[in-house]
């Protein structure tokens, strides 16, 4: 219309013809197609029995979750039996089995395994889209058009067939018909069973012996339709896996009590050894006869197939020693040797100890008159373990084997060091655990102090070298902070209860010991060696989740590019070249800006993890009615806020958050957004400009409930009936909304995640 | 006694218990990949890493960056960044920042792809190098090492002009630390080289680098003859590794050398150039190695050809259904316009190429699909004029990948030798080397071959227009641009390249000096302030 604005009788959208057809195009909105609400079921059925010999206990559960997106869903079966007997006086009898199995559909991930938010099967990446293109082919008059073969919806796939236009992102797919079409679908069976001996021996004597059965096998069902994408011409590809898991561990134990007196020691030693075995069995093939038909059988061109073994095994041995006096002071230690696969024989073993020590205050002559204290604890404790998870092999140099022009060939993998061994984790805890007036306000208050020693990291090498770094011992680390936990009963009566909890971690992380050799690089400003990896610098005395990375320096004022901060350097008198000082590092007298995105240097932002986090909430009882509330908070910290960065830079075909509106141009120099430019590659490049507070506050969970009173029920013969109404993530506060923190700690968020789902549920629970 | 009978009877059974279940530690071994331990062990061991360096060409770099198939992506940079090898559009064009030149600086991954792949490459020839010792071997083996030094020094080769900083009209030889890198080519790493050496390895000079591949050519021509089997081509033999100190003394600019060794290798090659029924084939079009001096080949089996879009044919032929390149994406590769206007209409390497609708030769190309011959961009058939027609998918199949993406790419022709013979001559004699380049033409291209040139400079330039469009998309020409300081021109009037690609320069591009990834000059400190500067976003496009 004349004054620039749109005509509000006129209908969106343009009529476009293509290959003799009418099209009508018009916008779709993305997320709000991709996001549905949904059914989720849940029912359990336990029962329970006891006797003075044995007891018992069995339950099942079934859950049915429709999930919020198209096929991404689950359902799962879950069952345990558990009895214990005492056969004769002196050896007891348990066991304890869980069987589950389990069906889901799960959407395209990229090898990692998390949403990518550039790849083009990922459905959460629509975040990005811009809100001009449309997600379905229309009729001339607006209809969506159904397609006999794929029965279903017309989509566009944005790659010019059908409708003749391109879309210059996510091109040649549309991940919202892909996950309606293609398949992936696992389903699997559990098996958990551990069976316990007790033996009485005399002389206060005890052995024990645990047993227990792991087995997980799962299959995989992948599936890519034959009607559309980048697959479209292979008609169809089926791909089938399968996957074993099975462990088992075996424990040896001998326990010794004996009281004389005040007096109460009780000693343990044990052996325990663990074996897991992992099997993988996988082929595909292609050309279908009908996508419905998901079986290796339905397809008859075979494509690749493979098969694989993983064995995993450790062995510990460990002694225990516990003493206590009248119930009053008590203490403990231990020893452990344990010993991994993981690593070389020469360096397979580890030795972990703890100690520890308590003292009940409240038993002491001196607070017999304060009877406002219930309990009132002093512990402190130091206990090692041993961590191995690094994978397997890194201990040698090992090669993959692969196909070259059909013969065998061995290509260089991963690079191994044979001293490669056991990360020790160091806690140490001191701290008060209390109870007050009955009951009313108990808790804990603790100080802790983490060591790590001997951190199982990659470190990098020059690219040069062939290998690109590998797994070693890098260094230490220390993770320590105060937690507190209250829980208190603010009123108590007959009929009604009110209580209260709140609880508080902080948490401060720092490298303690970096090797001199891993300080390959020197942070010239900071004057700070250590090494970057990713977007990480590594260094003594500052956290191990430090940020490294460009500092913007808002717009040029005058022709509002984006500028970086960059260091200015001082020259000897008469050159260009740069002083150095006593160590050979050059000198940074001050900082400069620059537009020249390469020229800027990195700088150390700081560390990404939380101040300070925990839980609070609250919970009433009234006349079989409760009520809770449940709140999980975060001050501090940074994230990534990368949709955002998507959302302001100038990528084809991606939309444009509205904040670009106030970016800097001619009539407004004072904005911190640069001028909007297509083609400018540095626009929204990675600096700490989108690097934001990641504290947030989130309404975890509102339960309400009413138990119907015992007079009512108990002649139709239920002891307890309840009903309940329970929201899940409900919502969650945060520097802007979209972006969720919770993903990680470590500093990057991201819309292409599938998010934590919002459930409503209303159930009944109900005990005979 | 009751309590000592007990007693036994409770250590007794505690006995059985441990007996049947306990374990102590034991060692693994794995199934998916070979320790070093599981390949001492092996007698395969000297022939798998031999031909870990052709598996090598097709690795998968990350399958999330569907441009990183291996050697045939590096091949397909070196394309795109001169005039001679365009695209149609920039939609799935992944290839756009080197064609552009922009992110190309030291801290994205584009440079890292392409810095980790060659040294990864690297390595598995010094593995080959450092796993036979000269002393000791058998024959066999020393085949083996011949074939070794010959990949390392290709490989060296391709770094050494590719990181070498030479002038050009847009960037100073200055980089950011104020250091003059000009000269430079990069670090050298040998077998056995012990990780503390490799974090202090300085870029080498032109002198030394050159010194050090033409070491390795000469002990490699005394070893290379007893390999016995090149295992289809892609391995090397003797005549290739004339051919690649042609190409060093070419780089060298050592002319009487590069012609005395081009010419070794063409006698001593085992094939002739390719005839015209061989080059126009729809099923074996520059697809397998069979008329080549050395190939890289792909099988069904390689996981390059199993991603089905990951890998050379997806990203070489037109004709395709499947794959980035053809029919579904509609993004095509394209000969540039004033290149093959220029090319003969008797030389039968014209019909490599979709003819305009009004062209000279149109209608006389083979297709693989004739539907693909449409002129209607309505069409889903459509392919643009101008398209490169030239490499076939695998044994003609243009809709399974399973077949069509197992096909074969050109490492070294014998019809290079030729030019390389050519040029070489003509800097010495013009004449000498225009009856050389005559020769060719006349006998194995085009019989009506002639050509107004004949100042040294004009030959060269008329020979080395041969060359582009004989090696068209075979990641050569890049080479001889960069060396002789010819412009890229691709934005003129009725220009086929699209918008943003059109970028002309004065002389050689400033993209063509590679900068290594930021990760060398963080772990390896010789490097770190000698880097060569960011030739980023110096160009705009041509506007009418």
């Amino acid at each position: 219309m004349e004054d620039g604005k749109l005509n509000p009788n006129a209908t969106m959208g343009r009529i476009h013809t293509w290959a003799g057809k009418d099209y009508l195009i018009k916008p779709d909105d993305w997320a709000d197609e991709v996001y549905n609400n949904s059914l989720r079921q849940e029912y359990t059925v336990t029962a329970t029995g006891s006797s003075e010999k044995g007891t018992f206990y069995l339950s099942a559960s079934y859950l049915d979750n429709k999930g919020i997106t198209a096929a991404s869903d689950y359902k799962r079966f879950t069952s345990r039996l558990k009895a214990d007997y005492q056969v004769k006086s002196w050896l007891k009898l348990e066991g304890n089995m869980t069987y589950g199995h389990y069906d889901r559909n799960y959407l395209n991930t990229n090898s990692d395994g998390e949403g990518n938010a550039t790849s083009t099967g990922n459905v959460f990446a629509v975040v990005n889209m811009a809100p001009i293109y449309p997600m379905y082919i229309y009729d001339a008059n607006g209809n969506k058009i159904w397609d006999e073969n794929s029965r279903m919806e017309l989509y566009d796939y944005g790659d010019r067939s059908i409708i003749g236009l391109y879309r210059p992102w996510l091109n040649q797919s549309n991940p919202e018909s892909a996950n309606r079409l293609d398949t992936r679908n696992t389903e699997g069976h559990i098996f958990n069973g551990t069976g316990t001996a007790e033996l009485r021996l005399p002389y206060g004597f005890k052995f024990y012996n645990i047993n227990n059965f792991y087995l997980h096998e799962r299959r995989y069902t992948n599936t890519t339709n034959p009607f559309f994408g980048q697959y479209k011409s292979s008609n169809g590809i089926v791909t089938k896996e399968h996957e074993r898991y099975w462990s088992y561990n075996h424990q040896q134990r001998i326990e010794w009590a004996q009281v004389y007196g005040k007096h109460s020691i009780d000693a343990m030693v044990a052996h325990e050894y663990y074996r897991m075995y992992n099997y993988d069995l996988w082929a595909s093939k292609q050309n279908q006869f009908s996508p419905y038909n998901k079986e290796l059988a339905g397809a008859v061109i075979m494509g690749s197939a493979n098969s694989s073994q993983g064995d995993y095994n450790d062995e510990k041995w460990l002694g225990r020693a516990s003493y206590n006096f009248d119930e009053k002071y008590f203490g403990s230690v231990s020893l452990t040797r344990e010993a991994s696969s993981h690593f070389h024989p020469d360096n397979r073993w580890g030795t972990f100890w703890s100690i520890g020590a308590g003292w009940l205050i409240n038993k002491e002559k001196f607070m017999s008159n304060a009877d406002w204290i219930d309990m009132l604890k002093f512990k402190i404790s130091y206990g090692e373990n041993g961590n191995d998870d690094i994978g397997a092999y890194r201990y040698t140099t090992y090669y993959n084997i692969a196909n070259s022009n059909d013969n065998v060939s061995l290509v260089p993998d991963s690079y191994g060091k044979k001293d490669i061994s056991w990360e020790k984790n160091g806690k140490f805890n001191v701290g008060f655990d209390f109870s007050f007036w009955n009951g009313r306000l108990s808790g804990t208050f603790e100080y802790y102090s983490n060591i790590t020693k001997d951190m199982l990291s990659w470190f990098p090498l020059a690219p040069s070298f062939g290998f690109t770094g590998y797994y070693a011992n890098v260094g230490n680390m220390r993770n320590n902070g105060f937690e507190f936990d209250f829980h208190g009963d603010i009123i108590r009566n007959r009929d009604l209860t009110w209580s209260a909890y709140v609880n508080f971690t902080s948490n401060n992380n720092k490298i303690t010991k970096l090797p001199d050799v891993r300080k390959t690089l020197h942070v010239d400003d900071a004057n700070l060696d250590g090494y970057s990896s990713g977007s990480f610098f590594y260094t003594e005395g500052k956290s191990r989740y430090t940020y490294y990375t460009k500092r913007y320096a808002g717009p040029d004022p005058e022709t509002g590019e984006a500028t970086y901060w960059k260091n200015v350097y001082k020259k000897i008198e008469n050159s260009d070249d740069n002083e150095l000082d006593a160590n050979g590092n050059p000198i940074v007298t001050g900082y400069e800006k620059t537009t020249v995105y390469s020229e800027a240097d990195n700088y150390v932002i700081g560390d990404v993890l939380p101040d300070v986090y925990g839980g609070f909430g609250t919970s009433l009882e009234w006349k079989g009615i409760d009520f809770s509330v449940d709140f999980q908070y975060q001050f501090g910290g940074r994230v990534y806020d990368s949709t955002y960065a998507q959302l302001m830079n100038s990528t084809a075909g991606y939309g444009i958050h509205v904040d670009m509106l106030n970016a800097w141009s001619v009539d407004n120099k004072n904005s911190n957004i640069p001028r909007w430019q297509f083609n400018d590659r540095y626009m929204a490049s990675g600096s700490d400009r989108f690097l934001v507070n990641a504290s947030y506050l989130s309404l975890q969970n509102i339960t309400l409930g009413y138990t119907f009173p015992r007079s009512l029920i108990s002649n139709i013969g239920i002891e307890k009936l309840r009903l309940y109404l329970v929201a899940d993530n409900v919502w969650v506060w945060s520097k802007r909304q979209g972006l969720d923190p919770r993903q990680s700690i470590t500093g990057t968020a991201s819309g292409a995640y599938y998010s934590s789902i919002r459930t409503i549920s209303f159930g009944v629970s109900l005990t005979l | 006694m009751k309590t000592l009978y007990r007693s036994i009877l409770g250590l007794a059974v505690a006995a059985l218990f441990t007996s049947t279940f306990t374990g102590c530690i034991e060692e693994t071994e794995p199934t998916s990949v070979a320790t070093e331990k599981q390949i001492a062990e092996s007698a395969q061991a000297s022939k798998a890493l031999l031909m870990a360096m052709p598996a090598y060409f097709n690795s998968l770099w990350d399958e999330d960056l569907h441009y990183s198939f291996g050697y045939g992506a590096m091949i397909h940079i070196r394309e795109i960044m001169t005039a001679d090898y365009g695209n149609n559009m920039q939609s799935y064009n992944h290839w756009y920042r080197w064609q552009q030149g922009t992110y190309l600086g030291d801290n994205w991954i584009y440079g890292q792809f392409i810095w980790n792949y060659y040294w990864g490459f690297v390595q598995t020839a010094n593995n080959m190098v450092g796993g036979v010792d000269p002393e000791n071997a058998t024959e066999e083996q020393l085949g083996y090492l011949g074939a070794g030094l010959a990949y390392r020094a290709m490989l060296y080769l391709d770094l050494a002009r590719m990181y070498e900083f030479l002038p050009n009209k847009k960037l100073e030889p200055i980089n950011k630390y104020g250091n003059d890198v000009s000269g430079l080519t990069v670090p050298i790493v040998k077998a056995g080289m012990h990780e503390d050496s490799a974090r202090v390895n300085p870029r080498v000079t032109r002198e030394v680098m050159s010194k050090f591949i033409e070491d390795d050519l000469t002990a490699a021509e005394g070893y290379i003859v007893n390999l016995e089997d090149t295992r289809g081509h892609v391995l090397p033999d003797l005549a290739c590794v004339y051919g690649l100190k042609a190409r060093l003394y070419m780089w060298l600019e050592d002319y009487p050398n590069a012609q005395k060794y081009a010419r070794l290798a063409i006698d001593n090659a085992a094939v002739d150039p390719m005839t015209e029924d061989e080059c126009l084939n729809t099923t074996t079009g520059f697809n397998v190695t069979d008329p080549w001096m050395w190939g890289a080949q792909q099988t069904t089996e390689d996981d390059v050809v199993q991603t089905g879009i990951i890998n050379w044919t997806s990203w070489s032929s037109s004709e395709t259904t499947f794959g980035y390149y053809g029919y579904g994406t509609g993004l095509f590769p394209i000969i540039d316009r004033h290149t093959y206007e220029r090319i003969s209409d008797t030389d039968f390497r014209k019909l490599e190429f979709k003819a305009p609708e009004d062209g000279a030769v149109s209608g006389k190309e083979r297709f693989v699909n004739d539907k693909q011959r449409t002129f209607d961009d309505e069409s889903e058939w459509y392919m643009p004029p101008y398209a490169i027609l030239k490499f076939r998918p695998g044994s003609g199949n243009a809709d399974d990948y399973m077949t069509g993406a197992a096909s074969a790419y050109p490492i070294m022709r014998v019809e290079e030798m030729y030019f390389i013979e050519a040029e070489a001559a003509a800097h010495q004699n013009a004449s000498k080397g225009l009856e050389l380049v005559s020769n060719f033409m006349k006998t194995y291209r085009d019989p009506n071959y002639t050509t107004k040139a004949t100042s040294t400079d004009d030959v060269v330039e008329e020979i080395v227009f041969q060359k582009r469009v004989e090696l068209i998309g075979e990641g050569l020409n890049f080479f001889d641009i960069k060396r002789l300081n010819y412009s890229v021109t691709r934005g003129y009037t009725g220009t086929n390249h699209y918008e943003l690609s059109r970028l002309n320069t004065e002389g050689r591009p400033a993209w063509m000096n590679f900068v290594m990834v930021q990760t060398e000059g963080n772990n390896n400190s010789a490097v770190k302030e000698w880097n060569n500067p960011d030739p980023s976003d110096l160009y705009t496009p041509w506007n009418e």
